[in-house]
């Protein structure tokens, strides 16, 4: 009897940790959330309140008409949607050579390519921006994608790299015998069976481009070409009190990553590599 | 190597010579130039080094990231192992609370700066309020405008981000250890501690090395959640080599001299994940 209810003890006190420590994590996003949802003068209520008193949408609506929250939203995603498209393409065919084929100089190119994955992107900041400012993509989508693109390929192509080498020889033997060309064998063999890897640095990528703030910083100028993280940084050093259309424009911010994370949890695999090391 | 591996390997060579190579390169360059863009460029040798060296607010920013990342990393760790040996038992409502510590990694780093500053907001702030109606402190401290308290302000946002993806690899590398070697354990009368100690570490060895050289290296860069809480200030209390590179860059268009800044917080990660590969050793355990 005694050491079941030390065991029930233990139990307790470790569901109060894991619950203590869940309202610290969520806590932040639902007061968020609860302030998207006040009018200007019930913000500044004392005492504040958890849930408005008077719920409006006001905010939400006012975020996307006065404050072009919606251009950049569209902005942001179309970056982020053209990066992904971009690095899955680049990458997977290097990624598939890399998997695959066997050539001289072919472990130092590899190494190459992961050395960059130490080095910080604030390191090369200053000749990449005077490189897009000189072939004249300053303030453009292209002037985000090809830096992003480029960026984000180190990770990509080791991901895939291991996904292509995993694929059967015999796959492989059987196409050629069949007369399959070298092109053909990649897009119709090895990429439908490297779908999970794909999906994997995709979702990475789309969330590396929707969340990117130094480079869209540094290389947009324009209202109009901002991207929404800048966007919403700019706005708020701007009007610094206006939290109410702020924080409606954090909710709509954060709707995309989160609609990304439930419908592929699968493929955010515990990558030991992924979104710790590029900021 | 045949024209078709050629053809596949062009546009990742390509990309990546253009906007890494090439810049790495001329970053290295500028580092020993003066140039303020509208002059032109001239040689100057290692001048912006001694200057970065007597430079009070590069010593001053340069002991605010080594702080940044000694208090981070090991307390991003401690709490993700934490969560995830809790979590690696028999627990109802696992996958909610892991998705629930998982929400601030997924968040981006802009969104959870801007609703970390309106948490610690001086007047309006729900954190002031909280803690004075829990008795914790008396009246309202200006956690971001207050140069004793903001470097501690901005680690703490960082900390509470960084937890779940501790959690996440923990909790992975937790499940790689095969369960009949706590039982053997169990069945030779060791304790929980006695476990943890002799079990748990040593088999998540290589995981926290791994862990501890990417949150390093994350660390020693950090940049856009200080420069949106806090923008280096007040005072430079929360000055990061990184906030202050991008100052004299963008700011003052000293390119040569925040070029220096960028090949020695180069140097700086480089030498600290070799120092920390070398002191963890191969990390395999005896």
């Amino acid at each position: 009897m005694n050491k079941i209810s030390k065991k029930m003890l233990e139990k307790a006190v470790v569901y109060m940790i894991l619950i203590l420590g869940s309202v610290i994590m969520i806590f932040p996003f639902i007061w968020t959330v609860s302030t998207s949802f006040k009018n200007q003068y019930e913000v500044f209520d004392f005492p504040p309140k958890l849930i408005p008193e008077h719920p409006t949408i006001e905010n939400y609506v006012q975020a996307l008409t006065i404050v072009p929250i919606g251009r950049w939203f569209i902005n942001s995603f179309i970056v982020a949607s053209a990066t992904t498209i971009f690095v899955i393409v680049v990458a997977s065919l290097a990624g598939y050579v890399f998997g695959r084929k066997n050539f001289r100089g072919k472990d130092i190119l590899l190494y190459m390519f992961l050395m960059t994955l130490m080095i910080p992107s604030m390191v090369t900041i200053i000749p990449n921006f005077l490189l897009i400012k000189n072939i004249g993509l300053m303030d453009t989508y292209l002037g985000l994608i090809l830096p992003y693109t480029s960026w984000n390929l180190a990770l990509s192509i080791y991901i895939l790299k291991d996904f292509f080498s995993a694929i059967p020889q015999a796959l492989e033997d059987a196409a050629r015998i069949d007369g399959c060309s070298e092109l053909q064998i990649f897009l119709k063999i090895m990429l439908p069976l490297a779908k999970p890897g794909i999906a994997t640095i995709g979702i990475f990528t789309f969330l590396y481009g929707w969340d990117e703030f130094t480079w869209a910083l540094t290389v947009t100028s324009s209202a109009s070409m901002r991207t929404l993280p800048i966007g919403l940084a700019l706005f708020h050093g701007e009007y610094l009190t206006m939290w109410t259309l702020l924080t409606a424009g954090l909710v709509i911010a954060t709707i995309p990553p989160i609609v990304v994370f439930l419908l592929f949890q699968k493929y955010f695999i515990p990558n030991l590599m992924a979104g710790s090391v590029k900021m | 190597m045949n024209k078709s591996t050629i053809l596949f390997l062009l546009p990742a060579v390509i990309l990546y010579v253009i906007f890494e190579i090439f810049p790495l390169f001329f970053t290295l360059y500028l580092s020993f130039c003066e140039w303020n863009v509208l002059g032109d460029i001239s040689f100057i040798g290692i001048k912006n080094y001694l200057k970065m060296l007597s430079d009070p607010v590069f010593v001053i920013a340069l002991k605010n990231t080594l702080i940044y990342t000694s208090v981070t990393v090991p307390v991003q760790i401690i709490f993700g192992l934490f969560i995830a040996i809790m979590l690696n038992q028999k627990i109802r409502g696992k996958a909610t609370f892991r998705t629930i510590y998982y929400l601030p990694v997924i968040t981006s780093w802009t969104v959870v700066s801007l609703i970390w500053k309106w948490i610690y907001d001086p007047v309006y702030g729900i954190l002031n309020f909280v803690l004075i109606k829990m008795g914790v402190i008396q009246e309202s401290i200006r956690w971001l405008q207050d140069p004793t308290t903001a470097l501690f302000a901005v680690m703490i946002v960082t900390i509470w981000k960084g937890i779940g993806w501790n959690m996440v690899i923990f909790l992975a590398g937790l499940q790689t250890i095969p369960l009949d070697l706590y039982d053997a354990a169990l069945v030779d009368g060791a304790s929980k501690i006695q476990r943890f100690r002799y079990i748990t570490i040593p088999l998540l060895k290589p995981v926290i090395i791994t862990v501890t050289i990417l949150l390093t290296i994350g660390a020693l860069n950090a940049f856009v959640q200080i420069y949106i809480l806090t923008a280096g200030g007040p005072l430079h209390a929360t000055e990061v080599v990184n906030t202050y590179l991008y100052k004299n860059a963008f700011g003052y268009l000293n390119f040569g001299y925040s070029s220096a800044m960028a090949v020695f917080l180069l140097a700086m990660t480089l030498s600290i994940t070799v120092l920390q590969r070398k002191f963890f050793g191969s990390g395999k355990y005896e």
